[in-house]
């Protein structure tokens, strides 16, 4: 054997894939042959470098996105499989047998989370879809601001328990019922009696989001005001005659977008869960323009359709919580997961950096402009076509808060560098730390506030004299796998901490005042990069200060023959923003009567949850 | 070296398959739990970056879903749910510049610094872990995408070469001396680094 054919068989060799004959023949010329043993050493020396490689685990998460698209498409009934899982009414697989999801309605009754209802249905313990999601993965969320998805396997103990909302006795029937009426889509109905557990949330402060500059700051009252009921379905929200988002039943009277007359009732084809049922019906008498829209395709670009429309007036706020609710922004682009203690006040700072933003919300220019003759969840048909309503400038972008299961969802429709420099002020946002993101500039974020915690956690370590804990390496580990931050910005002899149970729970006691100081250089150097030039022009135009010719979202779609269509492609500059706020579950309202049981409960459907579960106290040590 | 590929189950997959197609779906749900690691680490090697992947992977596992009524078993369910995830990865372009935040972490270039280049190591430096990765996983992304794939599957995800071969949908020699070729390209860019 010569040189040329050893070479060939050089790899297979190396990885025992050759026939013992020709490996016999390799390893006499490897013996005899410096050269070709040279190469082998530098191929095995590169083998092992790409082997060790760290793998990457699937993101949080994936394994729930799958399953709501797996839910949201008809797919069994292309294949044929699984027929007898099918609702008859529906265009969908059911997960869960009726009576089964009707024993969950009863357990998150008693405020035990979807976890738990999910468990149920599996007897066996294992609840196969998304739990994960919902045990190891993403009860380890709160770890990831100070570490990456590969460094979840370590717990990282909140010190801060969430308060324990009151909670009204029962919900407000009446009202239920209407939602039932709006969402009235039997495959929503039928679906998701379980599946849609969320708790109408009752914000205990008005947003204060529409009326711009003029709009006071805004102020969170105390959490023990703010109330929940459960609601089968999402709902959305109301917006008060200033434009302000509105508790819905904390304002009585005010709550028409929870309340809509029964002539909404929608009520789409058997299989109609691919269409929203807006068709046209009543868009005569209550002056809501319907379109149809087909979500099977692009279920985001469908978002942005009506997130559009519905900000110029030419869909209702029923179509777009519609069409943003359930799992029709799973796969958005631009998606980021917040991982909040207070859901209260991660919502009130977000809408406060809306505002920054120069963001208006859905459809509150229209009510603004004194439309009140209409419901108050619709959106008065744009007349004219002049593209604005009540002579007011257009907004710099709009966001719509719609509800998805067990989390609050944000839709923003924004230009392209307004968003960016909103994911600059993000990154100053302690407490709106990203747990996921799915486009760069949001690893930009992310890495931005990991780096900020690192250092804070640097910082304290260095006042407590210990040594490192391990989730402060974790963290230092993922932050400098992820940016490399010059030697000189490192913290030189930085006394590592330890006792990572403590420390932890110390570092995050004291890591947002820490915060306060070590994000201001670093948020002024992505600032000073990310705005560009004509930075002024749009602050100028945020607040309110000029007007363009015309407004850019006017143009994008026309109504015609009962259809609303794209009229031009959408300029490349405005992108959907989904931003996804998920919160702890609250304790049961009978905590303090049951911690026990309760505790055991949560505990039961998965390790990772129980963990989080116990973390709390754990913390208080 | 085989650790990825001993631990597939064909017996426990069948099963798993059969129980999706009987009606109870959520029987799916420990199939993705099942391969969601490996698919997401494979083919995040081979686009390089973690947003791609996710939607590659999920797109994966919803294609399987889609398509499982024509699964007959004739091959495993890994290396089926594999070829769907390699090849949609080899096709793979990045649909869309993604916003772009200005960061301080990005390089001067404007490309994140995770994507080092092996030509500026300096062999007398030492590395870190993620230094090392960075640079690697760009070397791999330079490779041709076929030449990446054999790479991935075997070097990363230990596979065998008739393994490879049907997730490839090539002959087993093919394989061989594809991965080979692939070696001594990514050898080649790699050099610093070995010489370091």
């Amino acid at each position: 054997m010569n040189c040329e054919q050893a070479r060939q068989d050089i790899s297979a060799y190396l990885d025992h894939e050759l026939p013992p004959a020709e490996a016999d023949a390799v390893r006499a010329h490897l013996e005899a042959c410096p050269d070709c043993r040279a190469l082998l050493e530098e191929l095995r020396t590169m083998v092992d470098l790409v082997g060790r490689l760290p793998e990457r685990p699937a993101p949080v998460g994936l394994s729930e996105d799958v399953r709501r698209e797996v839910e949201g498409h008809s797919v069994l009934a292309r294949t044929g499989v699984g027929r007898r899982a099918r609702h008859p009414a529906a265009g969908r697989p059911v997960f869960l047998p009726r009576a089964l999801a009707l024993a969950a309605s009863f357990l998150l009754a008693a405020g035990i989370g979807t976890v738990l209802y999910l468990d149920a249905t599996h007897p066996g313990g294992r609840g196969l879809f998304a739990f994960r999601g919902a045990t190891g993965r993403e009860a380890a969320l709160d770890k990831t601001r100070l570490g990456q998805a590969e460094h979840e396997e370590k717990e990282m103990p909140l010190a801060i328990a969430p308060p324990s909302p009151a909670r009204p006795p029962a919900g407000v029937p009446g009202e239920a019922d209407a939602e039932r009426s709006v969402f009235a889509g039997k495959a929503f109905d039928v679906q998701k009696p379980a599946a849609a557990p969320a708790k109408a949330y009752r914000p205990a402060f008005d947003y204060s989001v529409a009326a711009g500059p003029e709009s006071g700051p805004i102020a969170p009252q105390t959490p023990a005001a703010v109330q929940f009921e459960r609601s089968e379905q999402p709902q959305a929200p109301a917006l008060d005659s200033n434009g302000r988002l509105r508790d819905k039943a904390g304002q009585a009277g005010q709550g028409a977008s929870a309340a809509p007359d029964s002539k909404d009732a929608r009520q789409p084809a058997a299989d109609g869960w691919n269409q929203l049922g807006l068709t046209p019906g009543n868009a005569a008498d209550t002056g809501r323009v319907d379109a149809t829209v087909t979500v099977l395709a692009d279920k985001a670009k469908e978002v942005q359709q009506v997130m559009n429309s519905a900000a110029f007036g030419q869909a209702s706020i029923q179509s777009l919580s519609q069409v943003a609710s359930g799992g029709n922004l799973a796969r958005a682009d631009n998606q980021l997961i917040l991982e909040v203690e207070s859901r209260d006040k991660a919502n009130a700072e977000l809408v406060e950096l809306f505002r920054q933003s120069g963001w208006s919300p859905v459809g509150g220019r229209e009510r603004a402009a004194g439309r009140s003759g209409a419901p108050e969840a619709t959106v008065a048909k744009r007349s004219g076509g002049e593209g604005e309503t009540g002579g007011q400038p257009p907004a710099a972008g709009y966001f719509f808060l719609a509800h998805r299961d067990g989390e609050d969802t944000w839709v923003v429709i924004a230009d392209r560098d307004d968003v960016s420099r909103f994911g600059s002020r993000l990154a100053g946002e302690p407490d709106l730390a990203v747990a996921y993101d799915s486009s760069e500039p949001f690893v930009a974020i992310r890495r931005l506030q990991d780096r900020l915690a690192v250092r804070a956690a640097d910082d304290l370590g260095r006042d407590l004299g210990q040594k490192k804990s391990d989730s402060f390496a974790l963290a230092r580990k993922a932050e400098d796998e992820k940016i490399a931050v010059p030697p000189a910005e490192r913290a030189p002899g930085a006394a590592p901490t330890e006792g990572g149970l403590k420390a932890d729970v110390q570092v995050k006691a004291h890591r947002e005042e820490r915060l306060e100081d070590a994000r201001r250089p670093a948020l002024a150097e992505a600032d000073a990069t990310a705005r560009p030039p004509d930075v002024e022009q749009k602050d100028a135009l945020a607040a309110g200060q000029s007007e363009p010719a015309s407004s850019p979202a006017a143009s994008f779609y026309s109504w015609s023959d009962g259809t609303l269509r794209p009229a031009a492609p959408l300029p490349e500059n405005q992108v959907l923003l989904v931003i996804r706020v998920r919160w702890r579950p609250e304790a049961p309202p009978t905590v303090t009567a049951d911690t026990e049981i309760n505790a055991s409960k949560e505990a039961a459907p998965a390790d990772a949850s129980g963990a989080a579960t116990q973390s709390a106290p754990a913390a208080g040590h | 070296m085989r650790s990825n590929a001993e631990s597939f189950d064909g017996a426990e997959d069948r099963e798993l398959v059969a129980q999706v197609m009987s009606g109870q779906s959520d029987a799916f749900g420990a199939i993705v739990e099942r391969y969601q690691d490996r698919l997401y680490n494979t083919v995040w090697r081979l686009v390089g970056n973690a947003e791609d992947a996710r939607d590659l992977v999920q797109d994966t596992f919803v294609r399987t879903y889609e398509n499982l009524g024509s699964f007959r078993g004739g091959s495993s369910l890994y290396t089926w749910m594999f070829r769907i995830a390699v090849n949609a990865g080899l096709s793979h372009r990045r649909r869309r510049k993604p916003l772009r935040l200005a960061d301080a972490d990005d390089g001067e270039d404007g490309r994140p610094i995770g994507w080092a280049d092996p030509s500026s190591v300096n062999p007398a430096d030492p590395l870190d872990a993620a230094e090392t990765e960075a640079i690697v996983q760009r070397a791999l992304g330079e490779l041709d995408a076929d030449q990446r794939a054999v790479v991935v599957l075997r070097d990363i995800q230990h596979l065998d070469y008739q393994e490879i071969a049907d997730i490839l949908e090539v002959p087993a020699g093919t394989v061989k001396s594809r991965l080979h070729r692939a070696r001594l390209a990514l050898r080649d860019r790699l050099r610093p680094l070995l010489k370091a």
